[in-house]
């Protein structure tokens, strides 16, 4: 139920017919699992907790390095040598008291993605690598967890939304862990965005409203500002969600 | 016949050798998709089925290649007969910012 202080403080997103104070409500009940708080999981921890999202669990094992912080803009400088997720509560804290924040400094792997994901309503990729990505991908389709997928390099960046049984997943796109550059060229903005349009889709979809990224890839080059969809259908070898259509 | 080839990736544009373009009609008597990538070459006369296959059994697994919509993940998938109209679409998968 929304209090004086959410009507108030949500306002202008309440205004918004198609959320309202249904929707608001809806999102202050969410649960979200951002994994990685890193260039895209900082932003989109960020928004979520400006948009009354109400409990957030991040997830990073990962300690703030100084060339983290061109692009992970939850982390500061002094914050360098600290936990990622130490650093991000803190500033999730003071942006939004409202918000229930679960720092877990773990590493996602097989053994544990279950049990780290387990009761969220939707889980963000704020990851940076490919074998993390396919683990919490099939986690969250065996679950059937909303997994919206962000990736970056340089001034590309590309978005999708994974709802498990009804649109392809990760997998249908990429099953081996491909070969991964050690460090990546990235333009701290380029991850922002990106992760503002995956903020936009949990929004929408723990609201209720507006069209999905659902079977679509949104690509966005930051070279030309060319934004591009590409409908695609599940892999039919797919080994994750291949059999799992409703 | 003609297939229509696309990319919105700057560095599968520079493969490609496409300096503006996005995307190209491609005439073509291949009768598979296979066939259609020993046709196409990039701009350093490589095939795209050289470049798209490794050695094993799948696509150089850090690109996408939709087919009319169907991302193709394995060498068998190739094999499937093409058609006038069909869209071929070539994308690099991202990952994320990375460490450091």
């Amino acid at each position: 139920m929304l209090t004086e202080y959410d009507l108030l403080r949500y306002r202008r997103q309440i205004y918004y017919p198609y959320l309202g104070e249904e929707g608001q409500d809806k999102l202050k009940r969410s649960h979200v699992v951002v994994a990685g708080v890193g260039g895209l999981g900082s932003p989109n921890a960020i928004y979520l907790a400006a948009a009354g999202i109400g409990r957030l669990t991040i997830i990073d094992y990962d300690v703030v390095s100084l060339s983290n912080l061109n692009r992970q803009i939850l982390h500061y400088d002094q914050d360098v040598g600290r936990e990622k997720v130490v650093s991000a509560c803190e500033k999730l804290g003071r942006l939004n008291p409202t918000v229930t924040v679960l720092p877990l400094n773990e590493r996602i792997d097989e053994a544990n993605a279950a049990t780290l994901i387990d009761g969220a309503d939707l889980v963000i990729d704020g990851l940076d690598n490919f074998e993390t990505r396919l683990i919490v991908n099939k986690t969250c389709v065996d679950m059937g967890i909303p997994f919206i997928h962000g990736g970056i390099h340089s001034l590309m960046g590309e978005v999708t939304t994974i709802i498990p049984g009804k649109t392809p997943c990760y997998a249908c796109l990429c099953q081996e862990v491909p070969e991964q550059e050690e460090e990546i060229p990235v333009l701290g903005p380029l991850p922002g965005v990106i992760a503002c349009v995956q903020v936009m889709e949990a929004i929408k979809y723990l609201g209720g409203f507006g069209t999905l990224l659902a079977g679509r890839m949104l690509f966005i080059d930051g070279s030309d500002m060319t934004f591009s969809t590409i409908s695609f259908d599940k892999a039919k070898n797919c080994p994750v969600c291949g059999g799992k259509s409703e | 016949m003609k297939i229509k080839l696309q990319t919105m990736d700057p560095q599968m544009k520079r493969v490609l050798g496409w300096d503006r373009k996005t995307e190209d009609e491609i005439e073509t008597e291949a009768r598979t998709l296979a066939d259609f990538f020993r046709q196409v070459k990039d701009k350093d006369g490589r095939t795209l089925y050289d470049r798209f296959m490794d050695d094993s059994d799948v696509i150089i697994a850090n690109s996408y290649v939709f087919f009319n919509c169907m991302a193709f993940l394995k060498r068998e998938d190739f094999e499937r007969t093409i058609k006038d109209g069909d869209k071929v679409i070539l994308m690099r998968a991202l990952a994320g910012c990375g460490a450091g």
